[in-house]
């Protein structure tokens, strides 16, 4: 399922899908059709634009995912990485990737994506590496660290590495590497659901 | 303010409510000028007195709706006519009248300039005023003190406050307008923001990707959209963003300006507040080493900026994925006299008392990493 606001991003990104042998069940201009329509078409993967009209991106996101946990969606953008793209991860997205990417990168990512792998760009792993600071500092959590070798392999993801040069340098396997972003991410959401709750018990107990 | 133009807003204000005061009062010397008519030395120059009053009153009036009164050339007639009106008070009343307490023909309709005063000249204004008023007053009551000093110091406190005031009132106001204006500015801005970002944007950002895709003389083209796509969005974006406090630079922001088709910069969510000076030398070191890269690591490598900030420091990674800098290549440079990375990345960095380090091999790129204690 593929969600733009823009018709020309719509058709040029189904023609690179259909063409590499994906069947694009549905394209949607807006983030409130596509989660409407998601539980009857159910898609295996969602490629998502961050900055949507009415509905953001990042809220599309999330109610996807609260409707099916199994979802795996790619976010994308046009101006680079921000909190949006943050937020959007921390709701559920399984990765990220920027608008410009060449075809080949797009069709890489969407089959990483597929078979239930993360994908970082260099942004998204800064974005995270600081939240995970700005986690340490503002509401330290004992579930919510990262290992020295996580520290490390984000490091290596921002300043433009690809999995297959980090896992040379570090003598590991590529599925290794893979493991470790995505446990990073794992332990992203886990926290931001448990802070979630824990501000909703707060709410109601404070009302 | 140009004083042939109509005035606005609490200026209007001001002399609409000076007006209203000016009826009220004059409805009292009215009142009293003929109730004690058959009194007077004189009743004809009283009567003369208050159809001068009456005309002055709905003269100012008018011109204060219409918001033309905010004159110092009105002002300053108002303020002779009416000292004129109080020293008809000698020949209109007895001598008896004028020295055993009886007041003026025109009483405290005659603090109506004092107040006008106040709005055009400030408290000085008012103060000046009040005097002359005072002086006047007094001159026909021949006395100095009793009542007379009394209403004369009560009319010095009125010029002097209300001239306060208004002056706050008036700048409050403009400062108010600048405000507003400002924020439709950056409303404007904001519009047209999102209309470059749903229109030109998307168009250039697609040039780019298929052209690249495309290959060929595409290329070429698909290079160009890539470079003005950031540079545009490099303008739309770049304002002051909230969080930082004054004499500070958002540092994500700043490195982010630095952005290319070749240059991917990282950093953290949220701003990252640094003092100016910091701020302006590491993005000059980190300019540098970009530069160095543009210059040495060959044609089409790309370079990764990573902002970190770690609990008592900054630390910005820079790698490239160029050719590499040749052991010794770099001690050769310093030696030659030639300036470089030793002098415009380490120097800045040493400067702001951080450390800088730069390591590198043949075929495998070039990573610098500076940390500032913070």
């Amino acid at each position: 399922m593929l969600v733009d606001d823009h018709p020309i991003w719509r058709e040029a990104l189904e023609r690179d899908l259909v063409e590499a042998g994906y069947e694009v069940i549905g394209a949607f201009g807006d983030g409130e059709t596509a989660v409407r329509v998601a539980p009857a078409i159910r898609p295996d993967v969602v490629l998502m634009d961050l900055q949507l009209p009415g509905m953001s991106g990042v809220d599309a996101a999330g109610a996807l995912v609260q409707a099916d946990p199994s979802v795996r969606i790619l976010m994308f953008s046009q101006s680079g990485e921000d909190e949006h793209v943050l937020a959007a991860v921390k709701v559920g997205a399984r990765g990220y990737l920027v608008k410009s990417a060449s075809k080949k990168d797009l069709l890489d990512a969407v089959a990483r994506t597929a078979a239930g792998a993360a994908v970082f760009s260099p942004g998204l792993a800064a974005l995270v590496l600081g939240e995970y600071r700005r986690i340490g500092r503002d509401e330290p959590s004992p579930a919510a660290v990262l290992t020295e070798r996580e520290t490390e392999i984000l490091r290596h993801v921002s300043t433009g590495l690809s999995y297959k040069q980090i896992a040379d340098r570090l003598v590991l396997s590529h599925r290794t590497v893979q493991n470790h972003i995505q446990n990073t991410l794992r332990k992203l959401q886990l926290h931001n659901r448990v802070e979630l709750t824990r501000w909703a018990i707060e709410q109601g107990l404070t009302e | 303010m140009h004083p042939s133009l109509p005035v606005a807003g609490v200026r209007l204000s001001l002399w609409r409510a000076v007006s209203l005061f000016r009826i009220a009062t004059l409805a009292v010397c009215l009142y009293l000028i003929v109730r004690w008519e058959p009194l007077y030395a004189r009743p004809g120059a009283a009567l003369l007195a208050g159809g001068v009053m009456t005309a002055v009153t709905v003269a100012l009036g008018w011109l204060a709706v219409l918001g033309r009164a905010h004159r110092p050339v009105v002002v300053i007639a108002d303020v002779v006519l009416t000292v004129a009106l109080t020293l008809l008070t000698i020949p209109a009343q007895t001598g008896a009248q004028q020295h055993g307490g009886m007041v003026t023909l025109t009483t405290i309709w005659a603090a109506g300039p004092t107040i006008e005063a106040a709005f055009v000249a400030g408290p000085l204004g008012g103060l000046v005023a009040a005097v002359v008023q005072f002086g006047a007053s007094a001159y026909v009551a021949e006395e100095w003190q009793g009542r007379t000093l009394y209403s004369g110091v009560l009319l010095l406190v009125t010029g002097v406050v209300v001239g306060s005031v208004a002056r706050l009132a008036v700048r409050a106001e403009d400062e108010l307008r600048v405000a507003a204006a400002a924020q439709a500015a950056v409303a404007e801005r904001e519009r047209l923001a999102r209309s470059i970002h749903d229109g030109v944007l998307q168009v250039l950002g697609l040039v780019h990707r298929q052209g690249r895709d495309a290959g060929g003389q595409w290329s070429a083209i698909a290079t160009a959209a890539a470079a003005q796509e950031a540079a545009l969005r490099g303008m739309i974006t770049s304002q002051p963003v909230a969080g930082t406090a004054v004499g500070e630079l958002d540092l994500a922001d700043e490195l982010r300006s630095l952005r290319s088709a070749r240059v991917t910069v990282s950093a953290p969510g949220g701003a990252v507040p640094v003092d100016g000076a910091t701020a302006a030398e590491l993005r000059a070191a980190v300019q540098a080493a970009l530069h160095n890269v543009d210059v040495h690591a060959g044609d089409g490598a790309h370079a990764w900026v990573l902002l970190e900030t770690l609990d008592d420091e900054l630390r910005v990674t820079i790698r490239d994925d160029g050719h590499g800098i040749p052991v010794g290549r770099m001690e050769e440079a310093a030696a030659e006299g030639r300036i470089g990375l030793a002098r415009s990345v380490r120097g800045r960095i040493a400067d702001l008392g951080g450390q800088c380090s730069i390591t590198s091999a043949p075929g495998e790129g070039t990573v610098i990493q500076m940390s500032v204690p913070q």
